[in-house]
């Protein structure tokens, strides 16, 4: 009887202690692999960082002048180019009101209503 | 029969006492067991929660620099760390220090071979080669596999924007302490925080005033130029540019003067712009009103002085035509009128008398006449002898045509929205009345040139004579102009000064700032408008047209040409 339960309680320690072993070797491996994962995010932020500072680099006002000049025929704005949306005329020319054809007045009176707001 | 054995006397009590020894100590170690099976029941069965749940490890966290960045008010990069290679030597480990010399040499070219070889030559531990170098530089050092020598990471400020806003951001050393400007003005906050600090500057509108301003250094071969964009109604800069300027980068390349903020250090006598002031103080002190005037048909002829007028009407003049042919002697009666403690007063409430608040550490005092004579309120009253810096004179007309509310200048985005809390330093009607006058000069007056279709500018010349050996000269001025717009309710004011600029054949050969400065106004304000998302107004509109309409109330003859 004492023999019998002394064998499960030896079992049952060795069966404990190779889990164990074998949890702590797995945790082992997430921690290196967190590790590395933290410094492969460092290295990306620092990378960004960069990165930023070379995007505002090439956005510098006075190269995008240059080859806006170089490239696009783009001007200043004048004030006389900018108008409100009142001023835009209606897309469609005002239909008279025709029974044969009402999709067209519908048209007409959307693209006003449009135009208006 | 073995006799009854019988433990008397000494022995008896000596096995009793063994046996009460065995049975406390064994009841302490039974009792020693319960605590621990109590708590090991405790603890493997009726603790909960005790145990987290999900283990916690270290987190990468955030990018730290050891200095902020610097933004502009749109999240554009003004200043940031980099990090560089620096390369140091230990010179004991280093065999041949000639041979090391000589290689090193051919790959960085900048350093001198035969000092190389002294420093590698020395008996200490340490010692720098050259401070940030290119990743390619590292690399070619690497390949020459020299003993001794190593790298130690550092960070570099790097200025991506160049020139573009250097007396703004300033510079910092290559210990990262910041030596000029924001770098040095908000040293200590950029040191702690992490989150950039975003300024008030908007890089568009500080490009195009840099580059209408450097065009005009060229054409009028000047020899610098400032300007300055602020929001009329909060204070805030959003552009300041001081010609000539530097590459923070390079700190030390450029000549020392281009690294005097002429737009908050330098102060200058400011001329006629200053006619805004009192004929400010004149209305609201009620001693003249716009249908009031002055006879400007004499010089005055005060101690050794004598005040003429530069576009000389030789007549009385009405406040208007005062303020629009900018008329010295009308201003000088004014200033009279309005007595030195008022005019003094005045301009106190306006900032104009004690040094900006702006956070930078290169803040001009102005310079204020001590005492404040007789001759001194009439000189001031056209705007000499008093030297104030381009940034207080900014800054006190954004007061004037805001509505009367005084607020600090400042290089620090505000949360938009807010509105910071000013000091009211002259009535909505004042500010009205001077609002019209501003417009009126550029319709009708010495401005004309600062006109820009659809955005309603108003402002006032300025042509101040620099003092050259102690006497006023005709050849050397400063041409300033200080416009706001639009009009109607003012959003931006800007100033513009170009320092000792020559006519032109295009000017027929005038410097003064009608021609000068007028014009760069206006290609600011075309260029910049439409970048801050301002709708174009109708000038001819009757409500505008109410809105800004001026009795010049003239009793001269009115000139056609206008």
């Amino acid at each position: 009887m004492i023999r019998r339960s002394m064998v499960v309680a030896v079992g049952l320690a060795a069966a404990v202690g190779a889990g164990l072993y074998q949890l702590k070797h797995e945790v082992m491996l997430l921690e290196q692999e967190l590790a590395h994962v933290n410094r492969a995010i460092l290295d990306d932020q620092e990378a960004i960082h960069v990165l930023k500072a070379e995007w505002t680099y090439l956005n510098e006002p006075r190269r995008l002048e240059a080859l806006s000049k170089k490239y696009l025929e783009l001007a200043p704005l004048a004030a006389a180019q900018v108008i409100t949306i009142d001023d835009l005329p209606t897309r469609l020319d005002p239909v008279i009101s025709d029974a044969n054809n009402p999709t067209a007045a519908g048209g007409a009176t959307q693209a006003s209503t449009g135009a208006a707001r | 029969m073995p006799p009854r054995l019988r433990l008397d006397g000494i022995t008896k009590q000596a096995l009793d006492t063994g046996r009460t020894r065995l049975i406390f100590s064994g009841g302490l170690f039974v009792l020693a067991f319960l605590v621990m099976a109590l708590r090991l029941v405790d603890v493997t069965l009726l603790r909960q929660g005790a145990e987290p749940r999900a283990a916690t490890g270290e987190t990468a966290g955030a990018l730290r620099m050891d200095r902020a960045d610097v933004v502009d008010r749109n999240g554009v990069i003004l200043a940031t760390n980099l990090d560089t290679a620096s390369l140091y030597a230990n010179p004991r480990q280093v065999l041949d220090t000639a041979q090391a010399a000589r290689k090193l040499v051919t790959v960085l070219p900048e350093l001198d071979e035969s000092e190389l070889q002294s420093r590698l030559s020395s008996n200490r531990a340490f010692v720098w080669i050259k401070r940030s170098l290119t990743p390619k530089q590292e690399y070619e050092v690497n390949r020459l596999g020299i003993p001794g020598l190593y790298f130690q990471r550092e960070e570099r400020r790097v200025y991506p924007q160049g020139a573009l806003a250097s007396h703004v951001v300033g510079f910092a050393d290559i210990d990262n302490k910041g030596l000029a400007g924001i770098e040095a003005g908000f040293d200590e906050n950029l040191r702690d925080d992490t989150a950039p600090l975003r300024l008030s500057i908007d890089i568009r509108v500080q490009h195009v005033l840099h580059e209408e301003l450097s065009r005009a250094v060229d054409e009028f071969h000047a020899e610098g130029a400032v300007g300055v964009v602020m929001d009329a109604h909060t204070g805030e800069v959003a552009a300041m540019v001081s010609l000539p300027d530097f590459d923070p980068n390079d700190p030390a390349h450029d000549p020392a003067e281009a690294r005097f903020n002429r737009a908050t250090l330098g102060t200058y006598e400011m001329g006629s712009t200053f006619k805004i002031f009192t004929t400010a103080v004149a209305l609201e002190s009620g001693v003249a009103s716009l249908d009031d005037g002055y006879d400007a048909s004499n010089p005055i002829h005060i101690a050794r002085y004598v005040i003429n007028d530069y576009h000389p009407q030789a007549r009385w003049l009405s406040l208007p035509e005062i303020f629009i042919y900018s008329s010295n002697i009308g201003a000088a009666k004014m200033a009279l009128d309005v007595g030195a403690g008022r005019q003094r007063a005045f301009l106190q409430r306006l900032g104009l008398l004690q040094p900006a608040h702006i956070g930078l550490p290169e803040v001009g005092t102005p310079l204020v006449p001590a005492p404040w004579r007789e001759i001194n309120t009439m000189t001031i009253g056209f705007g000499h002898g008093i030297s104030v810096s381009p940034l207080q004179m900014a800054s006190a007309v954004a007061t004037v045509v805001n509505g009367g509310v005084a607020h600090d200048p400042t290089l620090i985005r505000q949360a938009p929205g807010t509105q910071p809390a000013g000091k009211r330093v002259l009535s909505e009607a004042t500010s009205d009345a001077l609002r019209r006058l501003m417009r009126l000069n550029v319709v009708d007056g010495t401005g004309k040139r600062a006109e820009v279709p659809g955005y309603l500018v108003g402002g006032k010349t300025g042509t101040a004579e620099k003092t050259v050996a102690g006497n006023y000269s005709r050849k050397a001025v400063l041409s300033s102009f200080v416009a706001a717009f639009p009009m109607d309710a003012p959003r931006y004011v800007v100033l513009i000064m170009l320092d000792e600029p020559k006519g032109t054949d295009e000017t027929h050969g005038f410097a003064t700032a009608g021609w000068t400065a007028a014009p760069v106004t206006s290609r600011v304000i075309a260029r910049m408008a439409p970048l801050v998302g301002m709708t174009p107004i109708d000038e001819d509109a009757p409500e505008v047209q109410a809105a800004m309409f001026v009795d010049i109330n003239s009793r001269g003859r009115r000139l056609a040409s206008f």
